[in-house]
């Protein structure tokens, strides 16, 4: 007897467009080659594994076409129990490397964490399978994951901020003005860019000046991420905090260009899932006068 | 609702909710910190009236590119910040100039960083002879940002 759980369904094209586009995403987050000099700050999964071995380029490219491989297996769903853990583990081992030169970075962070819940859901769908759990459900339930693990690392971050604080932050945030001119030189001094320089320092002075307002708005970002759960509802809420914090990135990418460039292609693919409303809207659109309403 | 009761009922809901790999990452975020892949996001999650970032700079004061030697400059702070708290750490607290001399040697220690980053990678350029780690601190004054630089390291 099968059993269904509580999670989403998801059709066929949603599974496969999300499937190519998280493909791309982490090989574009997996480092071209590792310029580092050493691992004199071990961190995370570098404290447990020596991974002096991939700082060697001929190992390293290696595993990056070992990387392509299970990418390309994971994409047309061939040997997925072989191709998630390898693409995890190069992907993590990778980025983990370029985390322990004594600056912990957080953009490829989100992507990491993502290829960990699928392959989690995986494997836990193989130990459903025997309760009698319906095969096809395992992909639904690893973008399931994905969602939830989206959502974490938001929520994480709004809780963050009200322990680091004690619940101070909102009082604090008055002077992020300090902490966008710092964002705009040290752009300046990766790029020598004076335009974009001059742009940023408008903004600083801007929220220096205008620091209840930045209250106002910096409050509104902090419900955001302490209400992304509300993702987790349904499609339409997904879609709807997906959206909205793909405006709160493109927001700190013009006032701190803080860029995020993984967390809004996440967005994007397990969260707004442009797809299925194209597909939805799309089949209202065409649909004969009568004809009843279905959805994928 | 009666208060012992709700051990039970949030064990209940624990069983019945559909995001317990939600709950999963979360505590896992809070508890491991910062072990990649794991995170509990800290940046920016507080602010103060003043902050600092570092450049470099050649002999002549003029600024160089950061990205020319292998790092962007917010890791380039990152790094001299993490040797900076180590030689805190090591220094007597009653010290007069403990944070001066920490910075001076945290300078002298990315520079040595940079220099190995040159060693290891060719493509990454050397620092010139004489440059310098430029520190700036940003702070309000008012409604005002006002910055203060000083050389804390030179290349020998």
């Amino acid at each position: 007897m099968t059993r269904r759980p509580d999670i989403p369904v998801f059709a066929f094209y949603e599974r496969l467009v999300m499937r190519c586009l998280f493909a791309w995403l982490v090989w574009d987050a997996t480092p071209r080659a590792l310029v580092v000099h050493g691992i004199p700050a071990p961190n995370g999964i570098t404290r447990l594994v020596d991974l002096h071995f991939l700082l060697d380029p001929n190992v390293y490219s290696a595993m990056r076409v070992a990387l392509a491989l299970a990418l390309l297996f994971y994409a047309t769903r061939i040997l997925v129990w072989l191709a998630l853990p390898v693409a995890l583990f190069v992907h993590v081992a990778a980025n983990a490397v370029i985390n322990s030169q004594g600056a912990v970075q957080h953009s490829a962070q989100i992507v990491s964490l993502v290829l960990l819940a699928q392959t989690a859901a995986h494997y836990y769908g193989f130990w459903q399978r025997r309760e009698g759990e319906e095969e096809a459900l395992r992909e639904s339930r690893a973008i399931w994951w994905s969602q939830q693990t989206i959502v974490a690392v938001y929520l994480l971050a709004g809780i963050a901020k009200l322990i680091v604080t004690k619940g101070a932050w909102i009082w604090q945030v008055r002077w992020i003005g300090v902490s966008i001119a710092k964002a705009a030189y040290q752009t300046f001094y990766n790029t020598f860019d004076h335009a974009e320089l001059n742009q940023q320092l408008r903004v600083a002075n801007f929220a220096a000046g205008h620091g209840w307002l930045v209250v106002g708005i910096a409050t509104a970002g902090l419900a955001l991420e302490l209400g992304s759960p509300l993702a987790l509802c349904n499609r339409r809420w997904a879609a709807v905090v997906g959206l909205a914090l793909l405006f709160f990135h493109l927001g700190l990418d013009y006032s701190m260009r803080l860029t995020f460039p993984y967390n809004r292609w996440l967005l994007i693919i397990f969260l707004i899932n442009a797809p299925y409303w194209l597909a939805t809207g799309g089949g209202k659109i065409f649909r004969r006068p009568g004809e009843p309403v279905t959805s994928p | 609702m009666k208060l012992k009761s709700l051990p039970g009922a949030a064990l209940a809901w624990l069983r019945e909710t559909r995001c317990k790999w939600l709950l999963f990452m979360v505590l896992l975020g809070l508890s491991l910190r910062e072990n990649y892949p794991f995170s509990h996001y800290p940046m920016y999650s507080s602010f103060s009236r003043r902050t600092y970032y570092i450049y470099l700079a050649d002999a002549n004061g003029r600024a160089l590119r950061t990205r020319d030697f292998g790092l962007s400059s917010s890791t380039l702070k990152k790094i001299f910040d993490r040797f900076r708290q180590k030689e805190l750490k090591h220094s007597s607290k009653s010290a007069p100039d403990r944070v001066e001399k920490a910075e001076s040697a945290a300078g002298q220690a990315l520079l040595q960083y940079l220099e190995g980053l040159h060693q290891s990678r060719r493509s990454v350029k050397k620092l010139p002879a004489g440059a310098g780690v430029q520190h700036v601190t940003v702070r309000q004054s008012g409604d005002s940002l006002v910055l203060e630089t000083r050389t804390v390291a030179r290349n020998q």
